[in-house]
């Protein structure tokens, strides 16, 4: 699914990602832990293709296309979906209205049909209520007025309506309470499939206690220090990074 | 009277800082296109610009003259030739060339359509609205070619009656001016809310005077590219107590247009409790495009509350960014963004034909600018 090799890639002059390569298969979900300001938003970012985010070196690709020569909004239709850390603000477009242009606007690209305004609605609605947001957070202008919570929540309502091959979700445990964090977790084991694979960025351990990951991933300043299965995140919760590292 | 022939004769300010970024000398332009003789003129197509589901008098005009189109247009009464006091040199020459003056009555829902085919245009609009009562008028200047279309608008609010007007200028090319006189006694409340485009050179001068608790917004969205100039020069006056007022303003700018907005917000002594707004964001789509904004106060009470906001930015590139990880395409996700900030002025229009119509004109404005 996503093949990540020997990437480097720099913020301004500065870089951040030094020569992290990872493979993650078919219907996989792995991990990436790591401390805070060792490269996890910006590896998001770059898979991504967010503008001043330089690759510098080594490749990326999904589903054996090359990601870096496509555009943000191409890797979207490529199957691509990043739930951000901090999920913006955009007063005046609604919710609604937001996600089913971005619907159609994959779809389009991708040769399809565009959905009709009673499927997308129909959809929407059970989404909203599958992840505790109301009808009237789905009109409201795109995460305005929304708590942490709820705009996690939301990013989570986008990836279930636009139903990408591969999910980077950075950080969309923080700032979740313990019942938001279950109503989350249960979106992504809902969604879990062979044919899809997820890649959770996270700082702490919580969230792979209700979403049991194939493998984890310690990053440290731009580089996987270390690999393991499941029981990694116990010892990282007991030894710290700094005892971790290899 | 003879019409003016010379943009010299107009009698417009040469140094005043209230008109210093106004560019009207396109009206020459105008003032030298001969009298056109409209006898063979094709009746005016209104149906594009027609507002769904309004069912009061339709008002259309040619070139100022008013064009008869059937029945009798409700409680409105046209008649020719009358003079208005002065008020600056707009309105003056409104009220002196003006072939009618267009008096609207309380109860309905109004409908103007301007056409403009080529020279000078003057109307000449009162709006007297008697305590109790509601005027609703919307005014639609379309057209183009080598025009200048003047319009003077008096607004005589008694106590607690509405005026609400709704400009919609989309006159192609030409130059588009007006100037609004307004009082409002007490509880009286006059609102406007215009959406500019098009037209190569606006002004846009009002000056509202405000009883006790009187309200006034005057409110609108400029959409200007190429080198179009828009001036909009306000002034609202706080006389009486408790009055409230807002101006919020939505320019979008690209190419290398200018669109410059001046408030002044006064508050005579005496008037305690007043609340006045100004809030004007400006998007630029361009660098070589101009913004100025300039709020003013003059305050002589000492409770009031008086807050004005005047921002100029670039679209948001976290939103930008937001929407293309979702797969909308940059163009795209520019447009959603650009109708967004505009609409925010549209907010406030509580009929919702005339908010989509609205929506509508700034989405075709939009269009063009890009
Ligand atoms: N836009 C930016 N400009 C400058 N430095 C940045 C920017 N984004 C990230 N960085 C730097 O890159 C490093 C990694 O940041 P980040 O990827 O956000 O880490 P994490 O998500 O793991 O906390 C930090 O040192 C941070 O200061
Ligand atoms: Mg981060």
């Amino acid at each position: 699914m996503l093949a990540i090799n020997n990437l480097h890639a720099s913020v301004g002059d500065k870089p951040i990602i030094k020569g992290l390569s990872l493979d993650l298969p078919d219907g996989e979900v792995h991990a990436i832990m790591g401390p805070n300001g060792s490269g996890k938003s910006t590896l998001s970012y770059v898979l991504a293709g967010r503008a001043g985010y330089e690759v510098t070196d080594g490749t990326a690709t999904l589903d054996g296309r090359d990601l870096f020569t496509m555009d943000p909004h191409e890797r979207a239709a490529a199957g691509l979906f990043l739930g951000l850390q901090y999920p913006v603000e955009i007063p005046g477009v609604s919710n609604l209205n937001f996600l089913r242009t971005a619907l159609n606007a994959q779809r389009t690209s991708r040769g399809e049909d565009t959905v009709s305004a009673g499927d997308f609605m129909r959809t929407a609605r059970e989404e909203a209520e599958a992840f505790d947001l109301s009808m009237d957070h789905m009109k409201r202008g795109v995460n305005v007025g929304f708590s942490g919570g709820e705009k996690k929540r939301n990013e989570m309502v986008q990836m279930a309506l636009l139903q990408p091959k591969l999910a980077l979700l950075d950080e969309t445990d923080s700032g979740l309470d313990i019942d938001a964090l279950r109503v989350v977790a249960n979106g992504i084991n809902r969604m879990r499939d062979p044919r899809r694979s997820f890649l959770l960025i996270t700082h702490y351990q919580r969230l792979l206690d209700y979403v049991k990951p194939d493998r984890i991933h310690v990053l440290q300043d731009g580089r996987i220090t270390r690999s393991g299965g499941p029981e990694l995140a116990a010892e990282l919760e007991r030894e710290g990074y700094v005892g971790i590292a290899a | 009277m003879s019409l003016p022939v010379r943009l010299e004769e107009l009698g417009f300010p040469k140094r005043h800082e209230d008109w210093r970024w106004s560019d009207l000398s396109a009206i020459q332009a105008a003032l030298d296109a001969s009298p056109r003789d409209a006898a063979n003129d094709p009746a005016p197509d209104a149906s594009p610009y027609l507002i769904p589901d309004h069912d009061g008098p339709l008002l259309i005009f040619v070139d100022g003259r008013f064009i008869d189109q059937g029945p009798t247009p409700g409680h409105v009464t046209t008649e020719a030739e009358a003079h208005a006091p002065e008020r600056g040199p707009l309105g003056a020459l409104a009220a002196r060339h003006s072939a009618v003056r267009v008096t609207a009555q309380p109860g309905e829902r109004v409908h103007l359509i301007h056409f403009a085919r080529g020279g000078q245009a003057h109307l000449d609009l009162h709006y007297d609205c008697p305590a109790g009562e509601a005027i609703r008028v919307v005014e639609t200047y379309v057209g183009g070619g080598d025009c200048w279309t003047n319009v003077a608008v008096t607004a005589n609010v008694g106590m607690r009656g509405k005026v609400r007007r709704a400009v919609r200028v989309l006159q192609q090319g030409g130059v588009w001016t007006e100037s609004v006189t307004g009082a409002l006694e007490t509880a009286a409340h006059y609102g406007s809310i215009s959406m500019i485009a098009n037209a190569a050179s606006v002004r846009s001068e009002y000056a509202l005077t405000l009883g006790d608790e009187a309200d006034a917004h005057v409110d609108g969205t400029m959409v200007a590219g190429g080198k179009q100039v828009f001036d909009i020069v306000g002034r609202i006056r706080h006389e009486g107590v408790g009055g409230t007022s807002g101006q919020t303003w939505r320019t979008v700018a690209g190419d290398r247009a200018q669109a410059s907005f001046a408030g002044r917000i006064e508050v005579a002594r005496g008037a305690q409790q007043t609340d006045a707004n100004e809030d004007v964001k400006a998007l630029l789509l361009d660098r070589t495009a101009t913004v100025n904004a300039k709020p003013e106060l003059e305050i002589f009470a000492d409770d009031v509350k008086c807050a004005h906001g005047a921002t100029v930015g670039e679209l948001d590139k976290n939103a930008l960014f937001y929407l293309a990880s979702r797969g909308i395409p940059s163009s795209e996700a520019r447009n959603l963004l650009t109708e967004a900030f505009v609409a925010d002025a549209f907010e406030a229009v509580e009929n919702a034909e005339l908010r989509d119509v609205l929506g509508a004109d700034a989405r075709a404005a939009l269009g063009r600018v890009k």
